[in-house]
């Protein structure tokens, strides 16, 4: 049951693949994570299909000293991503889509609810095992070169020598950061910054990449290369989730979409199956139906 | 672009350094004939320097007992004579203080023998400042401090100069500086020309004192042999401080002391037996033990007496 | 434990790479050569005041290292937002926490190391013996004495959110911790109730750094603690860094972070 389940795998790493090396406590969390996992399949098959997976997830922030109210940020989010697909989420600023990335990624815990990565709870870091993140603001240590960087990180996840320094490898060559790749993070540009957040992304050759407006701050040339990037991990089979307000981007690249509004999903679907029901031309016109946007007359 | 020609640009150069030299020389010249310039720490510090100079003093002393000393909690008389003073009945650790193998001047007898016999001195007294410890975490603490009294020895003595000599340049002021460093360095390590600039340097800076003058005095009896220049300096410091303000000379009326009780121990050696006498009577006035003193007068009596009957007078040796 | 050295390597590459130490290094070894030229009345041999100003900048240094340093991890890592793809990989908030003080306290360890080396060769020029097996002492002393001061000041990171203010706070208690913490007991006995019972619970609560202060020995020649009693004061050591650390991570893990 184990070997059949393609989800463990994932975690294990992909068939025929070097599973990524266990030490300590990583060791002992997915021990009791596959025992969980196995338990969970036992129950519910189906939703083992799901890679990224939130119920009724729930986020408040508390206000400052001065006022105590609570301001919610997500009410009750229900949301699915399926393996090997292209999911965008979209929503105007202050929808919450930020706040489920930061659930998603441990850095905010929820008030209530739950949310899984690979069928284990966010809130473990053996989660994030097989998931990249590139936030939408890239900073990275400025003192670190890229191969510096880009070797603490598979140094995290525990990787040999000779793998990071193959990945490292094939990365810089990726992100055309050849040139650069020994000198500081602080002599570089924006786009090249851009560019090191996508190879710190890779590199652990993740199942599952989580992308925060991949695409912000670039040139069309290089929201070009990103959806090039986008496009080929998805032919290698990877999961993609990433927000962002670019509807052409999304339209072109994304299998399924959800739209979050003021902390509530209002729609999720393909982007062809959305478009056609709102009788719209675009995603970007559903998008607006969905927020409720009155265009106003130009006098 | 015409280049310069490189001999134009050498005279060029010389005559700017010959220029410069001419000018920073004539400042020179100016500056020292408007007397001693400031010192840095003067400049640095203003009169506030003087709060640093009876740290760097303590400092010395901390050095002296080897880093076994009482903390600002321990100490139970904030005034107690430092040891690094020297000048005090307080050591008994077997090395011969400064001057008080005669107290006042009166020599006492058998000063060794007494040494097993003798109570808890107060320096020893101030330094058992430990006492056994209030807490188990004071007991482990005192595992990483030093816990034993002694006092530094066999040359190692020169460990103390540097704070001494920061404490004058901090406060030339401070008379018992120049006294204690100039102490150390012809008692212990043997450097009476290191000593007699040191004491110099404290009467150019206080001119006319006369502790200083004293102790310039007792370097020229004790190190050079120099009887004559000591007799010279102790009744220049007699005179200078006979011309102080009586509420001075009420507070330094141990100095006085000290001043004729020397002064009439060098007559007393030198055969002027009268003028011994007439010494030893003004520092009875302020002696802690007069009986001493007076037994000292009453043997010059009698030598005197004997002298007389039994050879004709002689004139005074100088 | 690869995560672990791996975030202890960027913050000793941090350490290097930045000026602080070099100009530290360069201050102590300037102030102590002058020191060593300056000639009381043409006496060669002196020495223990040059000791004893160089071991006062060492230790003055590396404190100002460990507090700047350790001060400025979790917040620049929240300012820099270089803690989101961080935590966005398998690493624990713990991880973190013992990775930053380890780097913190092996970067540390690193400085100590060459400035101990400076003093031996300086020592070295007037002394006609070197008291290695005390200097090592000292500098392990030492060495434990800064991890107590570098879980603090993590500590400190986590509770005020002005880099300055931790640094400011973490050195004035230092500070205060080594010239008053032995003596607290005696100011104690001073005072009625209930001052004596509180001057005498934080006598007992706080780390007594300035047990690990040996430079009063080094100065004067004196013996050291023995093996025994040096490792005692490790345990000590040990001791205070894991509960400051238990409570760094206790504080660091419920904290929300949002990019």
């Amino acid at each position: 049951m184990l070997a059949a389940n393609s989800q463990f795998l994932v975690l294990l790493g992909e068939a025929g693949s070097r599973p990524t090396p266990l030490r300590g406590e990583v060791t002992v969390d997915l021990t009791r994570t596959i025992r969980y996992s196995q338990h969970v399949a036992r129950r519910n098959p189906d939703l083992m299909s799901a890679i990224l997976r939130t119920k009724k997830l729930r986020v408040e922030y508390v206000g400052g000293e001065v006022s105590k109210t609570a301001k919610v940020a997500l009410h009750g989010l229900d949301l699915e991503v399926r393996a090997g697909e292209v999911f965008g989420f979209l929503g105007p600023n202050g929808a919450g889509k930020t706040t489920t990335m930061n659930v998603l990624l441990g850095f905010v815990p929820p008030t209530s609810g739950s949310a899984e990565l690979f069928g284990i709870d966010v809130r473990q870091p053996i989660a994030r095992q097989r998931i990249g993140y590139l936030p939408e603001l890239t900073y990275y240590y400025k003192f670190l070169t890229a191969e510096e960087l880009l070797r603490f990180y598979a140094k995290v996840f525990g990787l040999t020598r000779s793998e990071s320094d193959q990945r490292i490898e094939k990365l810089i060559g990726l992100v055309e950061l050849g040139h650069a790749a020994k000198r500081p993070i602080k002599t570089y540009s924006k786009g090249m910054q851009q560019r090191v957040g996508l190879a710190q992304a890779l590199i652990n050759n993740p199942d599952l990449l989580i992308l925060d407006e991949p695409t912000s701050g670039l040139d069309p040339l290089g929201r070009m290369k990103v959806r090039e990037i986008i496009q080929r991990l998805k032919n290698e089979g990877k999961t993609v989730f990433f927000s962002s307000h670019e509807m052409g981007e999304v339209e072109t690249v994304c299998d399924r979409v959800a739209i979050l509004h003021q902390g509530e999903l209002k729609i999720e679907g393909r982007v062809s199956e959305l478009v056609a029901k709102y009788g719209v031309a675009n995603l970007e016109q559903v998008f607006l139906r969905i927020v409720g946007y009155q265009p106003q007359e130009v006098v | 672009m015409r280049v310069a020609s490189p001999i134009l640009v050498f005279g060029l150069l010389i005559a700017l350094v010959y220029t410069l030299a001419t000018t920073v020389q004539l400042r020179a010249v100016r500056r020292a004939e408007t007397g001693p310039a400031d010192g840095a720490f003067k400049k640095l510090l203003g009169d506030g320097r003087r709060l640093f100079a009876g740290q760097f003093v303590e400092m010395a002393d901390v050095y002296l007992h080897s880093g076994y000393y009482p903390s600002i909690f321990d100490r139970r008389e904030p005034n107690a004579p430092k040891a690094v003073s020297g000048t005090t009945e307080d050591h008994d650790d077997g090395e011969e203080p400064h001057s008080d193998e005669y107290d006042h001047g009166v020599k006492t007898e058998n000063h060794k023998d007494h040494e097993q016999d003798k109570p808890q001195s107060e320096h020893e007294k101030a330094m058992d400042f430990m006492g056994p410890p209030r807490d188990w975490l004071e007991g482990f603490i005192r595992r990483f401090r030093v816990t034993k009294h002694s006092h530094l020895e066999a040359g190692e003595e020169r460990e103390l100069l540097p704070w001494l000599k920061v404490a004058i340049e901090l406060d030339p002021q401070a008379i018992n500086t120049y006294t204690i460093t100039a102490f150390w360095l012809r008692s212990h390590l043997k450097n009476e020309k290191a000593a007699e600039e040191v004491l110099r340097e404290g009467i150019r800076n206080n001119p006319g004192n006369a502790e200083i003058l004293f102790e310039l005095g007792l370097l020229y009896e004790e190190n050079y042999q120099d009887i004559v220049r000591a007799r010279n300096l102790w009744q220049l410091a007699l005179r200078r401080w006979e011309a102080q303000s009586a509420e001075t000379k009420q507070a330094e009326m141990r100095l006085y002391g000290k001043i004729t009780a020397n002064l009439a121990r060098l007559e007393s050696g030198a055969g002027n037996w009268q003028r011994a006498i007439e010494y030893f009577q003004l520092a009875k006035l302020d002696s802690p033990n007069p009986a001493a003193i007076q037994k000292q007068i009453d043997e010059l009596q009698v030598k005197i007496s004997q002298s007389t009957n039994s050879s004709p007078p002689r004139l005074l040796r100088p | 434990m690869n995560t672990i050295w791996a975030l202890a390597g960027v913050v000793i590459k941090e350490l290097y790479r930045r000026k602080d130490f070099y100009v530290l290094f360069f201050l102590t070894a300037l102030v102590t050569l002058a020191a060593l030229s300056v000639n009381f009345f043409n006496d060669t041999k002196i020495i223990r005041y040059v000791k004893d100003v160089c071991l006062l900048l060492i230790w003055f240094s590396t404190l100002i290292i460990a507090i700047v340093t350790a001060a400025r991890q979790i917040p620049s890592e929240k300012e820099n937002r270089t803690i989101f793809p961080l935590l966005a990989k398998p690493v624990s908030r713990g991880q973190v926490i013992i990775g930053k003080f380890l780097g913190c306290w092996l970067a540390c360890g690193l400085a100590l190391v060459i400035f101990y080396l400076f003093f031996v060769v300086v020592t070295g020029i007037r002394e006609p013996q070197w008291h290695l097996v005390a200097y090592l002492k000292s500098m392990g002393l030492q060495w434990m004495m800064l991890a107590i001061v570098i879980a603090l000041t993590l500590l400190g990171s986590i509770v005020f959110s002005a880099v300055s203010a931790n640094a400011t706070i973490c050195l004035i208690a230092v500070i205060g911790i080594l010239f008053l913490g032995e003596h607290l007991n005696k100011i104690a006995l001073k005072q009625g109730e209930p001052v004596q019972s509180i001057t005498y619970a934080i006598y007992f609560c706080i780390p007594h750094i300035e047990l690990f202060d040996v430079r009063n020995q080094i100065v004067n020649n004196q013996p050291l603690p023995g093996l025994v009693d040096c490792g005692l004061a490790s345990v000590y050591a040990a001791a205070y860094t894991a509960a400051l650390l238990y409570g760094t991570w206790l504080l660091f893990r419920r904290k929300s972070l949002s990019t």
